[in-house]
């Protein structure tokens, strides 16, 4: 695939991949994980983070897939992005769509990222761009529900155990699922375009924030005890808050979030898509068309509680073999093979 | 051709929302619920508009039932309508169901996506079927009334604002208690506001505090909202004065020791006022304002002990002590136990008032 990228292009991509599909209910997840020192964990699991994106920078050089480590990377994004499109179809038939058929607004979201992915990579690459607006507006109204939120629920800090430590920073470096995208798309960011540690730290702060903002207003908000009885703390938070101009915030949010979802939705797919053609093949459209009908066939038939349930417990197990173990494997083992040709 | 029967097919996949719409002249649109009884025996009434040329008019469905949701499926079948609370304003539940543990009841309304989390709840004295026969009187339409008459004492520091979500969220809160309004109407009259009805964690106690004393909680809890009033009689001397006051700033500085066993708590309140009814005038005069301000301060320091003593019998920390002392005082704290502590707390206010303006006159 030729196309080339800006640095600032690569690092929006970024942020709506890691920030997308999740972000109405992570806090939730890592607060239970975390218990009260949950978003000072938060904090710590995005330092590491930070110096994991700073190595990736260093090495990202030697991130070469071979066939078979293709087809891993392929696999586990399948898996992310059938579970991905069972937690939308899950909240559509919660909070708006509770009669409509599964089938049809599966085919709806999954027939727009079709088309996303059979268009030119600028489509996907400046989509993102149209929810940055709404960053600020979704942000504004949270700010909304400050009269109810108590700065006694951050306190007193220290008092999470060990096993909450270690549960807590797993979840909390899961907010960043997605982060081996900058290892696919780096090297199509434009040579004269040098990425800096500042950028790398702007980036990181940037979405730390915004994720941090998100754990804290919901830390502050709910009771410790009644947040388990809730599924999607910030969908709740936003349907208590009156407006004048919208009777239901949440539902105003909710297609917000849904638009966001697709298009972190549709960047997975974009990642897919870079490493299936990075060999010349000779059809540009069955391939997607496949894709999406095994994501469809993957997941219409399994959008339940259960399943609902072990996605939120269990996704947090994908960042470290995904993003920290398999990258670091295939890049040091690249970088000792080059050295070694290099010798010869 | 085959392009603009492609766009149709696609197009017609739009109309997904179809499933779902729900048409006005299909729905009841209740506005108020009053909730008799508890599960196993549930009687409940919902009121919605009736005219849309007239508000005040309305119709009251009933239902009986073992779970809240069979009650609203009997209403269901005694309308040509569909029973939709999307536009719920107000769930009135009486005292005695109150009792019990209002949270299972709340459940079915916190639980749906439909339910609005921006509803008032309030308890009633005795049977809430009183509070929605009042047809004649109900000077607009019902459940606006319910919502307008709670937030008008929510906007002067009388009521805690409270909704769905934040008393389902406070029923689960150990080191805070939910405080309701609580609602008494006589005969065909309307509703008054009788004071803020006291939890320990999901139950009703069964004490509710009087309007004064639910001031001093708000205020002392949340903090002043738009408007705070007061008013004291001063007997000086034989004669009978009265004192009214506006409060400008409600600021407080809490200090937290322990004694022994026990823990003491101490407000400092820092209380600046605007004079708003004084017969014998001249306050313009430091020595005229002096005794006012000693009169005001002392009553208040009354009123506040009356009401922590109360709130402590009833084992409600509607205040949000424990969370204070939970969140900077952790050795204090002591998990699953605090009501233990609370209830043989000290606490004491000591409030400090300036007069800062009289009015328009001196």
């Amino acid at each position: 695939m030729n196309f080339t990228i800006t640095k600032v292009q690569l690092f929006l991509m970024l942020f709506f991949r890691s920030t997308g599909i999740i972000f109405i209910g992570y806090p939730e997840t890592i607060i239970l994980a975390g218990g009260r020192d949950a978003w000072i964990i938060f904090f710590v699991g995005s330092l590491i983070v930070f110096f994991q994106l700073w190595i990736y920078e260093k090495l990202y050089k030697y991130f070469e897939l071979g066939k078979f480590t293709a087809w891993i990377y392929i696999f586990i994004w399948i898996i992310v992005l059938i579970g991905s499109i069972i937690y939308m179809q899950y909240n559509l038939n919660i909070w708006v769509q509770q009669n409509t058929p599964h089938t049809i607004s599966l085919v709806l979201m999954l027939l727009i990222s079709f088309y996303i992915s059979v268009s030119r990579p600028s489509t996907i690459i400046n989509l993102p761009v149209f929810i940055i607006p709404f960053i600020f507006i979704f942000i504004i109204y949270l700010l909304f529900s400050i009269p109810e939120l108590s700065l006694n629920h951050l306190f007193p800090i220290g008092t999470s155990t060990g096993g909450q430590w270690m549960k807590g920073t797993m979840v909390a470096m899961a907010a960043f699922t997605g982060l081996e995208g900058y290892l696919v798309l780096r090297k199509y960011v434009l040579p004269e375009d040098k990425i800096s540690f500042k950028d790398i730290l702007t980036f990181q702060l940037s979405i730390t924030l915004f994720i941090g903002f998100l754990v804290i207003v919901t830390k502050m908000y709910f009771a410790t005890d009644a947040l388990p009885y809730v599924t999607e703390p910030i969908l709740y938070i936003l349907k208590s808050i009156e407006v004048t101009f919208v009777k239901r915030l949440d539902i105003f949010f909710f297609f917000l979030w849904l638009g966001w979802s697709i298009i972190s939705f549709g960047l997975i797919v974009f990642n897919i898509r870079i490493v299936y053609f990075k060999q010349k093949r000779k059809h540009k459209i069955w391939p997607m068309a496949v894709l999406h009908l095994i994501v469809f066939i993957g997941s219409v038939g399994i959008i339940n509680i259960q399943v609902m349930e072990f996605i939120r417990n269990h996704f947090h197990y994908f960042y470290i073999p995904t993003t920290f173990i398999l990258p670091f494997i295939i890049m040091l083992f690249n970088r000792r093979r080059k050295s070694k040709c290099a010798e010869l | 051709m085959r392009r603009a029967l492609m766009f149709f097919v696609i197009s017609s996949l739009f109309l997904s929302g179809c499933w779902d719409q729900r048409l006005y002249k299909d729905l009841a649109i209740i506005s108020v619920i009053g909730v008799d009884g508890y599960i196993g025996d549930i009687k409940a009434y919902y009121a919605y508009p009736s005219s849309s040329d007239d508000p005040t008019q309305y119709i009251v469905l009933d239902g009986k039932g073992k779970t809240a949701r069979e009650v609203r499926m009997d209403a269901n079948n005694k309308s040509e309508q569909a029973i939709d609370i999307a536009e719920l304003t107000t769930i009135l539940f009486n005292e005695d169901t109150a009792k019990k543990n209002l949270y299972k009841m709340l459940d079915v309304y916190y639980r749906s996506a439909q339910s609005p989390m921006t509803a008032k709840i309030a308890i009633t004295d005795g049977s809430v079927k009183r509070y929605l026969n009042l047809k004649e009187t109900i000077p607009k339409e019902i459940g606006e009334y319910y919502l307008d008459f709670i937030k008008s004492f929510e906007d002067y520091s009388i009521y805690p604002k409270t909704n769905l979500e934040i008393a389902a969220n406070l029923m689960f809160s150990e080191g805070v208690d939910l405080g309701l309004p609580y609602i008494k109407t006589s005969g065909k009259g309307l509703p008054q506001a009788k004071g803020l009805a006291l939890f320990n964690g999901q139950k009703y106690t069964g004490v509710h505090l009087t309007q004064r004393e639910s001031q001093f909680v708000t205020l002392l809890g949340h903090g002043k909202a738009n408007f705070a009033e007061l008013s004291y009689l001063w007997d000086k001397d034989g004669e009978q004065i009265p004192v009214s006051f506006s409060v400008i700033r409600f600021k407080k500085k809490k200090k937290v020791a322990q004694v022994g066993s026990k823990i003491k708590m101490t407000y400092e309140i820092k209380m600046p006022v605007v004079m708003t009814e004084y017969p014998p005038d001249h306050l313009n005069k430091k020595k005229k304002r002096d005794p006012i301000e000693k009169f005001i301060e002392k009553r208040i320091e009354k009123d506040m002990a009356k009401m922590f003593k109360k709130c402590q019998d009833a084992e409600s920390d509607v205040i949000g002590i424990g969370e204070e002392i939970r969140a900077y005082h952790p050795n204090l704290w002591k998990e699953g136990k605090w009501k233990e502590l609370y209830k043989d707390m000290e606490i004491k206010a000591k409030v400090n008032v300036q007069i800062e303006r009289s009015g328009s006159t001196r």
